[in-house]
């Protein structure tokens, strides 16, 4: 039997779902590369909150964090990885199957919650 | 966070570049509005768009950040030829930067555009502009050729080619304005994947597209005695002066440019989200 669209949502990948990781990689899946101020503005996050985000996608190895230097500032350039750019399609193809499993649920299934 | 938000994100990191409005549309705009003052006005509208696209140049990637755009198709990492180099194969990054993408769609929907736009041009019957910029326009018929084109004159100009007088030839040119101007405004926005939010630039090649049209077909609508429909004489100037043409096209693409400024700031917003 197919999983219902509740046990598909439960199994998205977790790293993705969260609402500014889904930003930043939304972002980045639309680009080569982008700078962490074009990321700040884009997702409207907080530094603190952008770099802490950027951290944990590093660290899965969604994306590859690369620092240079342009007229004596720091630049930082994030990038998705290949792995980052699968994750992110596979992602959005799940979706996609969630909406067109949930726009076919019978709605006798749904458990009657005000009874 | 919405699906939209998440295609607003999308859209304006795709196009970030080219929405850079500040950069591109408004100084070629100031340019083409300069054009037609005189000589002191025309450097000054120079100097000052000049002034303007360097400013943006630094204005954006300082406020809103760089984005580096997707190649259009995936480069191959020798040229096929270079195999053949006695020097051995040689790096696509030692070759000259290619044509940017919008760039080659715009020139391929503007060739096909003057195509049809000569030979609708050519086609009887055609129509001489009289009178110079000082006062109204005024049209004659024309039943001789006055411009034919290749392969269009052995059936349409049995008499060959005839040379096109001063008047018309300020027409056509500002024809060619308009229908390049609608033409750019058009692949921007089939560029921009007929997004809903970039129906201004429909709408200004429409606008831009239907005069070139309405200007070029000015030989249909002229009868015997050089009479033509009052609303249509009205619009005459606009369609038949270069100068005319030059502010209509630079004023269009002034809004354009500080439309796609205003979409970028719009979304990128203020700063003042930012923590200390």
């Amino acid at each position: 039997m197919d999983a219902t669209p509740f046990e598909q949502i439960a199994s998205l990948d977790r790293r993705i779902h969260d609402p500014a990781r889904l930003a930043i990689l939304t972002a980045l899946s639309a680009c080569e590369r982008a700078d962490f101020l074009f990321l700040l503005r884009i997702t409207g996050l907080t530094k603190g909150n952008l770099s802490s985000h950027l951290s944990k996608l590093e660290e899965a190895g969604l994306v590859e964090i690369e620092k240079r230097f342009v007229e004596k500032k720091t630049q930082t350039l994030v990038r998705l990885s290949d792995a980052g750019r699968q994750s992110i399609e596979s992602y959005w193809r799940d979706m996609e199957q969630i909406r067109e499993s949930a726009a076919r649920w019978p709605i006798q299934n749904a458990v009657p919650v005000l009874s | 966070m919405e699906t939209r938000d998440l295609e607003r994100i999308r859209f304006i990191t795709r196009h970030f570049n080219d929405l850079q409005g500040l950069r591109y549309g408004v100084p070629l705009g100031l340019i083409l509005l300069a054009w037609q003052g005189p000589p002191l006005l025309r450097v000054a509208g120079a100097v000052g768009a000049l002034a303007l696209a360097l400013g943006a140049r630094r204005y954006y990637p300082r406020t809103f950040g760089a984005v580096e755009q997707q190649p259009a198709e995936p480069e191959m990492e020798l040229y096929p030829a270079s195999i053949y180099s006695p020097a051995g194969p040689i790096p696509r990054l030692a070759m000259p930067p290619r044509m940017a993408p919008v760039a080659r769609r715009f020139l391929l929907t503007s060739l096909l555009a003057v195509i049809v736009f000569a030979y609708v041009l050519a086609l009887p019957p055609g129509m001489f502009v009289v009178q110079g910029d000082e006062s109204h326009p005024r049209l004659l018929p024309q039943t001789e050729p006055v411009y034919a084109p290749p392969f269009v004159s052995p059936w349409a100009y049995p008499y060959g080619r005839e040379m096109m007088p001063p008047s018309m030839f300020r027409a056509v040119l500002a024809q060619t304005a308009y229908l390049l101007a609608g033409c750019l405004f058009l692949t921007l926005w089939l560029w921009r994947r007929r997004d809903l939010s970039q129906s201004p630039h429909l709408a200004l090649a429409v606008l831009l597209l239907g005069l070139a049209a309405l200007g070029t077909t000015l030989g249909f609508h002229v009868n015997r005695e050089g009479t033509i429909d009052p609303l249509l004489d009205r619009l005459l100037p606009v369609l038949v002066y270069p100068g005319m043409a030059a502010l209509l096209c630079g004023g269009a693409l002034i809004l354009a440019g500080l439309f796609d400024h205003w979409q970028l700031a719009r979304t990128l917003g203020p700063s003042a989200r930012v923590e200390d």
